[in-house]
């Protein structure tokens, strides 16, 4: 039977939206993203597919405000649509520790600068049982349920994941991917996901952004996943397992 | 066993390791956590560059202000260069370190040259004055408030940058702030500890803590632990075997490395 977690929401509605505007990213005289546009609402899950190299890493990076960007980011909320700065959580695609540093995964919850309790967030994410393990010594599904719980924490208003999956075994990829849709559904939050696994997306995304520098092509999978851009880029090089 | 105390040098040297050595454990949980080993070392050579310009503009030798100047703007300019120009550590740290050495050779060659300056090398926690020990003091609790306010973010920076800044942490600003007070636990130690046996005592404490501890509150908590455990048994041990002639600094470092040894095998047999 499935737990009754009472995840504080953020008025469950589909009417908060966030609105990515004409991102432009160069590098000197190379253009790693142009003219991005994105407008998602909360409850849905974006997925963005492209080759390699094809800025959608970079793209997620500049959402954080790590990578000097030209456009901007809103997030309107459902009240009133006043425009604040979104809260964001954001999951790597995978972390570099050193295994033998004795940080525990309790550890990282409270290096969290918030005054909110994370054992709701510790139940709705299942990982009860490794909170006072050492991060070293966690498996590479554990790791990512791990990262998805601290991203949670505090609840944001977008989650943002870089190839969250990319690390695990297929019986772990598919738990990971069912945790996604289920803060999806439980908590009405806006997903981003950049994933290379296309069957997932197939099966989970509301939006599809085929990204390749710029948007070439958006919509539902079913839009995407039949036009010519896509075949072009995923069924030229035989990738494509849909 | 306390007749040790008796003497005014012995009690300034207490102190003055009862002031450092906490620093040190403390700072060397997020040097171990950040691989920032080689920085501490570099630091130390670095600080023949700081005690030339020092020279250049007239000040005394034992004068830790050129010293704290130089590892100051050798921190930043590693934080900068790693960023703007993704360099890995280890080579700007080496970039920078051997070139202000070979600076701080060439500039000392006029000052009676480097062999002049040789105590740095080894230096001598007995000869510290007792005015010394106020400054000392002031820096230390400094030292250990930043410390206490950048450590819980440095965890997550240590991470993941990009997680860091997505919950708001600006990763370049705190390692700025971190190699900074790297740089001044460095500057006010050097001519205690020495050039040669300073970074032992930024890697050893973490390294050993880490054996034995299951969470960051006991990694630090062993870290600040062993470091002044070691820095009092290494003070009594050079006193008592003063005829062996044991040199304190070194001795500290030894019973260090002893400890560090003792944790590998409380490690092995907690497997």
């Amino acid at each position: 039977m499935e737990k009754h977690i009472n995840i504080k929401q953020h008025n469950s509605c589909g009417l908060c939206c966030i609105k990515i505007k004409d991102i432009n990213i160069r590098d000197g005289k190379d253009i790693i993203l142009k003219d991005i546009n994105i407008h998602m609402h909360c409850g849905e899950i974006t997925c963005i597919i492209g080759p390699n190299g094809a800025g959608k890493s970079t793209l997620l990076k500049s959402i954080i405000g790590e990578i000097k960007h030209k456009g901007k980011i809103e997030y309107l909320n459902s009240h009133d649509n006043k425009v604040t700065k979104p809260k964001i959580g954001y999951v790597p695609q995978k972390v570099s520790i050193d295994k033998t540093i004795p940080i525990s995964v309790r550890d990282l919850f409270n290096s969290v600068d918030v005054n909110e309790n994370y054992e709701k967030i510790i139940e709705l994410i299942e990982i009860e049982d490794l909170i006072d393990k050492k991060v070293g010594d966690l498996s590479g599904g554990e790791m990512q349920k791990v990262l998805l719980a601290l991203a949670m924490y505090p609840f944001p208003d977008i989650l943002l994941l870089d190839e969250p999956l990319s690390n695990i075994d297929e019986i772990g990829m598919k738990k990971v991917y069912e945790l996604i849709n289920k803060l999806r559904e439980k908590c009405d939050i806006a997903i981003i996901l950049v994933s290379h696994d296309l069957e997932s997306v197939y099966k989970y995304a509301d939006n599809v952004i085929l990204l390749n520098k710029e948007i070439i092509k958006q919509g539902n999978p079913n839009t995407v996943y039949r036009s010519e851009e896509f075949k072009k880029i995923f069924w030229i090089e035989g990738e494509a397992n849909v | 066993m306390f007749d040790f105390l008796e003497y005014e040098f012995m009690q300034n040297t207490l102190i003055l390791l009862l002031i450092i050595s906490p620093v040190f454990g403390l700072l060397s949980t997020m040097v171990v956590n950040n691989k920032l080993a080689y920085f501490s070392d570099a630091l130390g050579h670095s600080a023949y560059m700081g005690i030339a310009l020092g020279l250049l503009i007239g000040m005394t030798t034992s004068s830790i202000i050129p010293i704290l100047i130089f590892s100051s703007i050798f921190s930043i300019l590693l934080v900068l260069i790693k960023r703007s120009f993704r360099e890995s550590p280890d080579t700007v740290i080496g970039i920078i370190s051997s070139i202000s050495l070979a600076l701080g050779i060439i500039i000392l060659s006029n000052y009676g040259g480097i062999q002049k300056f040789s105590s740095l090398l080894v230096g001598d926690p007995l000869l510290v004055d007792k005015s010394e020990l106020i400054y000392l003091l002031i820096l230390g609790v400094t030292i250990c408030i930043i410390f206490s306010i950048i450590y819980k973010k440095m965890i997550l920076i240590n991470i993941d940058k990009s997680l860091a800044r997505s919950k708001g942490i600006n990763p370049t600003k705190y390692e700025i702030i971190f190699t900074l007070i790297i740089a001044i636990a460095v500057s006010i130690s050097i001519n205690i500890i020495g050039v040669l046996l300073i970074n032992s005592l930024f890697i050893l404490p973490a390294a050993t803590s880490k054996n034995i501890s299951k969470n960051m509150k006991q990694y630090v908590i062993f870290s600040v632990t062993i470091s002044v455990l070691s820095s009092i048994i290494g003070l009594l041990v050079s006193y008592y075997f003063a005829a062996y002639k044991l040199p304190t600094g070194a001795s500290i470092v030894v019973i260090c490395g002893l400890a560090y040894i003792v944790s590998l095998v409380i490690k092995k047999l907690n497997r």
